[in-house]
C-alpha cells in the first residue's frame, strides 16, 4: 500500500515539474445509432441503420436481434434476413467497440403482407402459391365441388366438417361439425363477421358461430345444390333443383321472401349479384332478373335472344352496367332499366366462366371445343382489346390482381397473363385439370380477390 | 520483489511524462465474456436450476402449477459484466423474460428465459349450452364432477361450450354427437396430461305446439310437452296474458313416456277457470316451486262469449243408423267422434247429414257410418267423447256416451 501512495506522489511531482499532465485516455461510447430503412421484399427483410460514430475511431461491432433472437453479428450497418409474413416484430441493435463502449436502438416493424394465390385442381387439391416468390406454399385436400370463403387468417373449407385453414400453412386451426349426418363435406361456404354459413352434403344450410363453432340454426333444402350470396341481413340461395330464389334471414334461418322464376321449369345455376338494394341473377332458360333484395319484388327481367340458352355466368358490375353471360354471349345490361348496352357473341364457342372487371376492362375465359382463350374486352363497349390462347377449354373464371390475370384451363395450367397487354408472364402446371377458379388473399384477409362466381366455384 | 515493483512503477511514471503533451492510453485488457452461467428460480419454496442452451442463448424451466407472476431469479454471470434488467428485480415469468449481459468490453449477449409451466388444473371453469341463438348458463360442481343445465326448449339443436383452464381440452367420452336427453360423460385433459371425467345432465322444458290452441271456455283443453310433469311436488301450470293470470286447477295427467332419443314426454288435460276472460294471447307457463321453467312459444285463444253448451243427448247407447240428437245452446256445425284410433271430424257433407236448427239448440246426425261403431271392428261397446267445434277449429264442449 505504501508503494502505491509513493507512486501517486511521484507521479504528481514528476509531471508538475514542467507543466506536462499525464492522462489516462478514457474510452468513448459509440454515438447513438438510428434505423434508417427497413426494406420488405416478400419474406426478405433488409434492415439498414446508421454507422455508430466513435470518437476513438474504434471498430464497431453490431449484433442485430429480432424478438430477442440473435439474427446477425456484423461490422456492417445493414443486415438481411427472412421473416414470416403478416407478423409484428421488435428489433434491437446493440453496438460495441469491444472496449467497454456500447450503444443500442430498439424498433418495431411489421413484416410483408403475404400475397397468396389459391386454386383447386380436379382431384380436390387446394394449392397455395406465394405470389412474392411464385413458389408453392402448401397443398391440402378439399372437396372438388366446394366453394370456400376467406375471412381473417383462415380459409373455410369443408372436408369432415367446416374447417378453418391457416392461410400461411394450410393447417386446420378451427373446425365445426354442425351436421348430424353429413359432415363428410360442405359444398358452399360463405361467412360474415360473426358466422359461417355452409351447405352440407345433405343440402342442409348451417349457421355456425365463428368464435365458438356452435350451431346457431339449420335449414333443410331438399336436394339443393345452391350457390350463395350474402348481405347484412340475408343469405340468398338459388337452387339448381328448384325454381326459387330464397332470402334466408341470417338471424333465424327462416325465409323472409322467395321469388319463383317466370320461365317454366327453370333453374338458377349461378350466384346472384347484390348491388345496393337490388339483386341480379339469370336462369337456365335465358332470362335475367333484377329484384329488390329487401322485398323480393321484381324490378325488371329480360330474355336473351335465341333457343336453348342459359345464364351460366355469374353477373358482375361495371359502373351502371351489369355484365353477365349466357353460354352463347356476354351482355352488358343497364342495372336500372335492363336495357342491353352491348353484347359480345361467341360465334359458336361457349362461355362457362364469369366475367371479371378491372380497370375499365372485362376479362372472360372462352372454350373452343378443345382449346380456349382468355379475352379482354373494353367494358364500355364490348370491343376486343386482346385475346390470349389457352391450351384447352376453360371453366375457370379469371381474376385480376396487380395488373395480372389469373385463369386455369383443362390442360392443368394456371396462367399468369399481363392484364394490359395479354402477354403471358408465367404459368404453373398442376397435376390435374383445373376447372375451378382462383382466388387471391393479401395479408390476413385484408384484401381478397374472388372470381365473380364467388360462392359457386372458387 | 517489492523493490523490483517499485523500480518498475517509477520507470513507468517517468517514461510516461517524458512525451511532449501527448496523452497515453494505458493498455487494458477487458473481459469479453458475456455469459449467464447459472439461473435459478424459487418455485414452491425450492430453488430450481434452469437449463441453459448457450448456442441459442435460451434458458428454460419445466414446471407444473407454479406461480410465476413475481419471482426474483438468482443469476450468475460473467465476471465484470453488467446485466439488464437488474437481477434483483422481480419478473413475471409467465411471459418470456429477456436479459442482456454486457461484457466488460461491451460485447453483448441476449438471453431469453422461457418457463414451460404446465397446469394440472382439470376444473371446468364454466359451461353453456346454446340452442338456436339462445344461451343457457350451466352450473359446475368440480368436486362431484357434475354439470347441470336447464333449458326452456328441446335439446335437439343444442351445442355445449366449455370454459377450461389454460392448455386443457375436453371431449365426450364416446366421441359421438351427443343427445343431451341422457347424461353425457366428458373427459377433460389437463395441460399436464392428467384427466377427469364429468357427467353433464340437462333438463329441458318445453310445451309442444302441435296441440289445439283455440278453445271455448267450457272446453277440456289438452297440451303436452317435455318435462311438463304435474306429478312432481309443487309443480303447476299457469295460463296468463298481460291482463289476467290463472293457475290451472282442474288438470288431469293423460300420459307420460320417453321418446326414442331419450326426451321425456308428458301430456295432460285441463279445464279453464269459470271466470276466464276472452283473449287470444294466453300463454302456458310451467312452474316448479314458483320458478317459471318454460313458457309456451304459442298462444292459447279462449272465447268465453256465446259459448256452445251441450245439455243432453237423446240416447244413452247408439247403434248404427241411430239418429244422434244433441240438445243445447249455441250449437256448432261441426262435431268430432273418435273411433278406431282416429278422430272423425263430422260436418254436413255428402257423407254426413249433420244439421243444426236456426235457434242452434238442436243438432241432428244420422249415424250411418259403420266405422264409428266398435261392433264393426268386432269390439265391445265403448264410451266415446263427442266434441263440438266452432269456426276455425275452435274446440268446445264435450259429452260422453256409448257406441255399440
Amino acid at each position: 500500500m505504501k508503494y502505491i501512495s509513493l507512486l501517486i506522489i511521484l507521479m504528481f511531482f514528476s509531471c508538475s515539474s514542467d507543466d506536462e499532465i499525464l492522462t489516462v485516455k478514457i474510452n468513448s461510447n459509440p454515438e447513438p445509432i438510428t434505423v434508417d430503412d427497413i426494406v420488405l421484399d416478400g419474406a426478405t427483410t433488409t434492415i439498414d441503420w446508421s454507422d455508430a460514430k466513435d470518437e476513438d475511431d474504434d471498430q464497431i461491432f453490431y449484433k442485430l436481434y429480432i424478438n430477442s433472437i440473435l439474427i446477425e453479428e456484423t461490422t456492417k450497418s445493414i443486415s438481411t434476413t427472412t421473416l414470416a409474413y403478416n407478423t409484428d416484430y421488435i428489433g434491437r441493435i446493440i453496438a460495441t467497440d469491444k472496449k467497454g463502449g456500447t450503444t443500442e436502438v430498439s424498433f418495431e416493424f411489421s413484416s410483408s403482407k403475404s400475397k397468396i394465390l389459391l386454386y383447386s385442381n380436379g382431384v380436390g387439391a387446394l394449392k397455395a402459391v406465394d405470389l412474392h416468390t411464385l413458389t408453392p406454399m402448401w397443398t391440402t385436400q378439399t372437396t372438388s365441388i366446394e366453394s370456400h370463403i376467406i375471412s381473417g387468417n383462415m380459409i373455410y373449407s369443408g372436408i369432415d366438417g367446416i374447417n378453418g385453414l391457416d392461410i400461411l400453412s394450410g393447417e386446420i386451426i378451427w373446425t365445426s361439425t354442425p351436421s348430424n349426418n353429413y359432415n363428410r363435406d360442405y359444398r358452399n361456404i360463405i361467412a360474415d363477421d360473426l358466422n359461417v354459413y355452409a351447405l352440407d352434403a345433405g343440402s342442409n344450410l348451417h349457421c355456425v358461430n365463428k368464435t365458438t363453432g356452435g350451431k346457431m340454426w339449420e335449414r333443410s333444402f331438399m336436394d339443393y345444390y345452391a350457390p350463395l350470396s350474402i348481405d347484412l341481413e340475408h343469405i340468398f340461395i338459388c337452387s339448381r333443383n328448384n325454381d326459387h330464389l330464397y332470402a334466408i334471414n341470417k338471424s333465424t334461418g327462416e325465409a323472409d321472401w322467395s321469388f319463383r322464376l317466370e320461365s317454366n321449369a327453370s333453374k338458377i345455376k349461378t350466384n346472384p349479384l347484390i348491388i345496393n338494394n337490388d339483386i341480379y341473377f339469370g336462369d337456365n332458360r335465358g332470362k335475367f332478373y333484377s329484384l329488390n333484395k329487401n322485398t323480393g319484388l321484381k324490378n325488371w327481367s329480360i330474355s336473351a335472344p335465341g333457343q336453348y340458352i342459359s345464364f351460366d355466368s355469374s353477373p358482375t358490375q361495371f359502373n351502371e352496367l351489369i355484365i353477365t353471360g349466357t353460354n352463347r354471349a356476354l351482355y352488358a345490361y343497364n342495372s336500372i332499366t335492363g336495357v342491353s348496352k352491348w353484347q359480345y357473341t361467341l360465334n359458336g364457342n361457349t362461355l362457362k366462366t364469369s366475367p371479371f372487371v378491372y380497370n375499365d376492362k372485362v376479362y372472360i375465359g372462352v372454350s373452343k371445343n378443345g382449346s380456349g382463350e382468355l379475352v379482354c374486352l373494353n367494358a364500355n363497349d364490348g370491343s376486343v382489346v386482346w385475346r390470349f390462347n389457352l391450351e384447352n377449354n376453360t371453366t375457370s373464371s379469371p381474376i385480376v390482381f396487380e395488373d395480372t390475370v389469373y385463369i386455369g384451363d383443362w390442360n392443368k395450367n394456371m396462367y399468369f397473363v399481363n392484364a394490359s397487354t395479354g402477354v403471358l408472364i408465367t404459368k404453373i402446371k398442376s397435376e390435374s385439370i383445373i376447372f375451378k377458379s382462383p382466388s387471391i388473399v393479401v395479408g390476413e384477409g385484408e384484401t381478397v380477390i374472388y372470381p365473380s362466381v364467388n360462392g359457386l366455384k372458387n | 520483489m517489492k523493490n523490483t515493483l517499485f523500480i518498475l512503477l517509477f520507470l513507468t511514471v517517468f517514461s510516461s511524462c517524458s512525451k511532449d503533451d501527448i496523452a497515453e492510453v494505458i493498455p487494458v485488457i477487458l473481459n469479453d465474456e458475456s455469459k449467464i452461467t447459472s439461473f435459478k428460480l424459487k418455485i414452491q419454496g425450492t430453488y430450481v436450476l434452469a437449463t441453459i442452451n448457450e448456442t441459442d442463448k435460451l434458458i428454460t424451466f419445466d414446471t407444473e402449477d407454479a406461480d410465476l407472476t413475481s419471482l426474483i431469479p438468482i443469476i450468475e454471470y460473467s465476471d465484470k459484466s453488467k446485466i439488464s434488467p437488474v437481477a434483483t428485480l422481480a419478473q413475471n415469468f409467465n411471459n418470456e423474460v429477456v436479459y442482456t449481459i454486457l461484457a466488460e468490453n461491451g460485447d453483448p449477449s441476449v438471453y431469453r428465459v422461457v418457463v414451460n409451466n404446465v397446469s394440472s388444473n382439470k376444473d371446468i371453469l364454466g359451461f353453456q349450452i346454446q340452442i338456436n341463438t339462445k344461451i343457457y348458463e350451466g352450473t359446475v360442481d368440480n368436486n362431484a364432477k357434475t354439470l347441470y343445465v336447464e333449458s326452456d326448449q328441446v335439446l335437439d339443436l343444442a351445442d355445449v361450450i366449455f370454459s377450461l383452464p389454460k392448455g386443457a381440452s375436453i371431449a365426450p367420452v364416446d366421441g359421438k354427437p351427443q343427445s343431451f336427453y341422457s347424461p353425457v360423460e366428458y373427459i377433460i385433459t389437463a395441460e399436464n396430461g392428467t384427466t377427469a371425467t364429468f357427467t353433464l345432465t340437462t333438463k329441458a322444458y318445453e310445451f309442444f305446439n302441435y296441440n289445439y290452441r283455440s278453445y271455448y271456455s267450457n272446453a277440456t283443453a289438452s297440451t303436452s310437452g317435455t318435462s311438463i310433469d304435474l306429478s312432481i311436488p309443487n309443480a303447476s301450470v299457469v295460463l296468463e296474458n298481460d291482463q289476467n293470470s290463472y293457475i290451472l286447477q282442474n288438470t288431469l295427467i293423460k300420459g307420460s313416456s320417453v321418446y326414442s332419443n331419450g326426451m321425456p314426454y308428458n301430456s295432460f288435460s285441463y279445464a279453464f277457470p269459470d271466470n276466464i276472460q276472452t283473449a287470444t294471447d294466453y300463454k302456458l307457463k310451467y312452474l316448479i316451486d314458483g320458478e317459471v321453467k318454460t313458457t309456451s312459444s304459442f298462444n292459447i285463444d279462449v272465447l268465453a262469449d256465446n259459448v256452445p253448451i251441450i245439455i243432453s243427448l237423446n240416447k244413452n247407447l247408439y247403434v248404427r243408423n241411430d239418429i244422434l240428437i244433441i240438445n243445447g245452446k249455441n250449437l256448432t256445425d261441426v262435431i268430432s267422434i273418435p273411433s278406431n284410433g282416429s278422430i272423425f271430424i263430422i260436418k254436413k257433407s255428402g257423407s254426413y247429414d249433420l244439421a243444426v236448427n236456426n235457434e242452434r239448440t238442436v243438432l241432428t246426425l244420422t249415424l250411418d257410418y259403420e266405422y264409428l261403431f266398435p261392433s264393426y271392428f268386432r269390439r265391445p261397446k265403448q264410451e266415446k267423447t263427442i266434441t263440438l267445434y266452432g269456426a276455425n277449429g275452435r274446440v268446445g264442449a264435450t259429452i260422453n256416451t256409448v257406441f255399440d
